[in-house]
């Protein structure tokens, strides 16, 4: 308890010697030569290449997002494709099965003649 | 004689520019790094300020003065400045999480022998610095300008665009929780 108190009162010390600075100003001064290099930043090619950046972080995510677009389409196009088309040729071919409904009925038809 | 800068900035004429920022360049720099405080940093920022009152000078209607408006300029960009430092500095703990567990960075706390010693005074400056860092915007906003760049309440309050009552309770606030940050501070230092 006794130590509580003291560590207590050591916080209390440190925050207020340390809130004291506060008061105090901090300043700092600039060289003679900041207009020179203000003007030099205005007119510098480094503004363009600044621009430039800017302009290459908003056609980036823009460029990605197309190509992810593009990439979902393509996928979604060849599983459509092959879900009607290619399986059933596949799925035909792999059980020997006559595709084509038309010879289907022929060959019933031409049992039925039979 | 203000107008007459204004007429002279807003038709381009290089020579009142140039005044302008000499003029002006301390107390803008001073007011960047209040917040950043790196003096490359304010310089870079105040660089900034004066561009963009360059670029803007013909958007500035006469409401304010003219060095209230530059003032805001400052506070806005320093800000800016401030939030982009910020994500950098997260951005990179979080790539160095892996190594360290250093998350949450405090400023070190040695407890110095010699409590008036240079070295104490810059150790607890960076400690009131990271405590005022962790304000919330319009009261670190509100300390930086009357605190630690000393102006008068009136001043922030012109700055800020708000009155002078209500700048007063930002500042009483948050000198209540700077003390509650600082106590928290040494309660984890010193236990």
């Amino acid at each position: 308890m006794k130590r509580n108190r003291k560590i207590d009162k050591r916080i209390v010390y440190e925050v207020e010697r340390t809130l004291e600075l506060i008061e105090e100003p901090q300043s700092v001064s600039t060289d003679s030569y900041f207009y020179t290099r203000l003007k030099a930043r205005m007119q510098d090619p480094g503004g363009k290449n600044l621009h430039k950046r800017s302009v290459i972080s908003v056609l980036q995510p823009a460029f990605l997002f197309l190509l992810l677009a593009v990439n979902i389409f393509t996928v979604y196009y060849i599983f459509k494709q092959d879900s009607s088309a290619q399986a059933q040729q596949s799925f035909a071919d792999e059980y020997n099965l006559v595709l084509n409904s038309t010879e289907l009925f022929d060959i019933t038809t031409q049992q039925e003649g039979e | 004689m203000e107008q007459k800068i204004v007429q002279q900035l807003k038709q381009g004429d290089e020579k009142t520019f140039r005044e302008f920022v000499e003029n002006n360049k301390d107390r803008v720099v001073n007011i960047c790094y209040g917040f950043l405080k790196n003096r490359l940093d304010a310089e870079d920022t105040a660089q900034d300020v004066f561009i963009e009152v360059f670029r803007s000078i013909e958007k500035f209607r006469g409401d304010s003065k003219l060095s209230t408006w530059l003032y805001r300029i400052a506070v806005t960009k320093s800000l800016d400045a401030l939030r982009k430092k910020k994500r950098r500095a997260r951005f990179k703990q979080l790539t160095s999480i892996f190594y360290e567990n250093n998350f949450e960075s405090m400023p070190e706390f040695t407890s110095s022998d010699k409590p008036d010693s240079e070295i104490d005074k810059k150790e607890r400056r960076e400690i009131l610095n990271w405590a005022i860092d962790k304000l919330p915007g319009d009261q670190k906003t509100a300390v930086v300008l009357n605190k630690l760049q000393s102006y008068s309440y009136k001043e922030v309050a012109e700055i800020m665009d708000k009155s002078v009552s209500s700048v007063e309770s930002l500042i009483y606030r948050s000198m209540k929780k700077l003390k509650i940050i600082l106590q928290n501070y040494y309660e984890k230092k010193i236990l």
